[in-house]
């Protein structure tokens, strides 16, 4: 077998970067292609790094301010509900809780990082590791020998040669398209986000802010946004699937910005829009094929972002990382094909990447139902838990009447919210726990919650 | 808050077609005129089919989300070359 490299990856995002990375510490002449000047200027949002990448890649101590100077901690998050008329109607703050198992995830829940600072570093640790980069290089094709997947074609013709190609070359993947796995994706298997920038003096964002680092901006009339804060700025953006946009997504985005609340933190911080970026990321139920003969897909290119909340680098670097582990094995017994290549499915699927989208379904339908549809749902969910969290903590009367104005309120909300509950709760609760949950109640917590259920009627009839 | 899409980004220019729709499948649904937040897309007054402005190279973020969306497959995204289009330098 003539062969320029031993593998060949399309993209130097988390997830080809790691490819790349496993791939040449493994001892295999490896090829990774970037078409930006350098990776991470075409990046795809993923701002946020979940602890689980420290947990699986030891090297991410070395990931310091230093070397990334936009890095910081997202320890502490805050919620605002904002209801129907833009008022922040409540606001909680949570850090990461004591049900958390391990470090660094009790100290973070998510790190903060430029992805135009994060993907030049990995990269480098790649190109370390033996790996040759080539930037401002963009595919046309996938190059064939006999029928059979044999490398890449460059927009320029020139074809680079390998037995086997990994696609990490994100959701619109030319390798995906070309090797037949997908031409493009269903309205409601994607997601337009857009992306606003500020930029905030460092100091100020460290004396207002102290540990918070993360914001969720859950409205009635727009869907959930996301806030996210670096060391010297912030991002707010938010999305929906292609299918459930009713207008257009910059129209929300300004909503969002518009808030009296969010103008006031613009104030406060004396923040200053600095760049708008917009990204489609894969949303899926379940990744589905993710390998042909010769040819496998890795983070976004192969639909790996997770189902409830779309968190994607940590899953681009795990499934680079097995892509090229199973490349090394199948190029040592010589074997490329498809069934060869099928253990990578199994290596996914048996990780936290895959495991996770075992209730991909349910998982996913809570978002799109929930935080996706503002007017549908949050219209009465974000009433219902501000009526709860904010109505008993009140001095308009005597506590016994108060208790019975928020209750009759939520009686209110109870045509939807039971329904709701019914339809989406409980299947996501029956996919998740299973069997377990009358093991996590036992015999005692049935009888005891039969028991409650039945003093409060016998209270009521008093 | 008003901010122009224009004044917050930065394009390294190209010369290549990467984007373009196909009069005779479309039907002017208007739906990538909806999707793009760039608003390179607009409706042809006369003809009442998807136009795409001159200068979208300078202004077009790369999310293919047009080309997703076109019921007819009538508009074709592709990258535009190496080295050149969007960049997100605080992304």
């Amino acid at each position: 077998m003539t062969r320029d490299y031993d593998l060949i990856i399309v993209g130097a995002g988390p997830g080809g970067s790691m490819a790349a990375h496993t791939a040449a510490t493994a001892g295999l002449h490896t090829l990774f292609v970037e078409r930006g000047r350098r990776p991470g200027e075409k990046n795809a949002s993923g701002c946020g790094l979940g602890p689980r990448i420290w947990r699986s890649f030891p090297f991410m101590d070395q990931l310091t301010p230093e070397v990334c100077p936009s890095l910081r901690e997202g320890r502490a998050i805050r919620h605002h509900l904002v209801d129907a008329s833009g008022e922040v109607a409540a606001r909680i703050m949570t850090r990461p809780t004591p049900s958390v198992t391990y470090e660094p995830a009790r100290r973070f829940i998510t790190m903060n990082v430029y992805r135009s600072e994060f993907g030049p570093w990995l990269a480098d640790l790649a190109v370390d590791a033996g790996a040759e980069l080539r930037t401002s290089t963009l595919i046309r094709d996938l190059h064939r020998e006999q029928g059979r997947v044999g490398g890449i074609v460059d927009e320029r013709g020139d074809v680079f040669r390998a037995p086997i190609v990994i696609g990490a070359d994100g959701a619109l993947s030319t390798v995906a398209r070309a090797a037949g796995i997908r031409e493009r994706w269903r309205r409601d298997e994607v997601v337009l986000v857009p992306q606003l920038d500020f930029q905030v003096e460092p100091a100020r964002i460290e004396e207002i802010l102290g540990d918070e680092s993360l914001g969720c901006w859950w409205g009635v009339d727009f869907p959930a946004a996301y806030q996210v804060f670096f060391d010297d700025g912030f991002h707010i953006g938010l999305g929906n699937w292609l299918d459930a946009w009713e207008d257009d997504a910059m129209a929300a985005l300004r909503r969002v910005v518009g808030l009296p609340d969010f103008q006031r933190l613009i104030r406060v911080l004396r923040a200053r829009p600095r760049e708008l970026q917009v990204h489609l990321l894969p949303w899926l139920t379940d990744p589905g094929q993710t390998f042909t003969d010769g040819v496998m897909l890795v983070g976004d290119a192969g639909g790996f972002p997770c189902p409830l909340e779309a968190e994607g680098v940590y899953q681009a670097m795990e499934t680079g990382r097995f892509a090229a582990l199973t490349a090394a094995e199948a190029l040592d017994e010589g074997d490329v094909s498809a069934e060869s290549l099928a253990r990578y499915e199994r290596r996914w699927r048996d990780s936290s990447v895959g495991l996770e989208f075992r209730a991909g379904a349910e998982l996913a339908r809570i978002w799109r139902t929930l935080p996706f549809s503002p007017r549908e749902n949050m219209s009465w969910f974000v009433p219902m838990v501000t009526e709860l969290l904010g109505g008993i903590f009140d001095w308009s009367e005597h506590h016994e009447l108060r208790m019975q104005q928020v209750a009759h309120r939520l009686r209110e909300h109870a045509p939807q919210a039971l329904p709701f509950f019914e339809q989406e709760v409980v299947p996501l609760l029956g996919a998740v726990y299973g069997d377990e949950i009358r093991e996590l109640l036992g015999w005692r917590g049935v009888v005891r919650m039969a028991r409650i259920g039945l003093g409060l009627r016998r209270a009521a009839r008093r | 808050m008003d901010f122009d899409p224009r004044d917050l980004c930065t394009w390294i220019p190209t010369d290549a077609e990467f984007l373009r729709v196909d009069a005779d499948l479309c039907v002017g649904c208007g739906s990538c005129v909806r999707v793009c937040v760039a608003g390179i897309w607009s409706l042809d007054p006369g003809s009442e089919l998807a136009l795409l402005a001159t200068d979208y190279a300078q202004r077009c973020f790369e999310c293919g989300a047009c080309d997703q969306v076109c019921p007819e497959r009538a508009i074709r995204f592709v990258y535009p070359p190496g080295g050149t289009g969007v960049v997100f330098e605080q992304g």
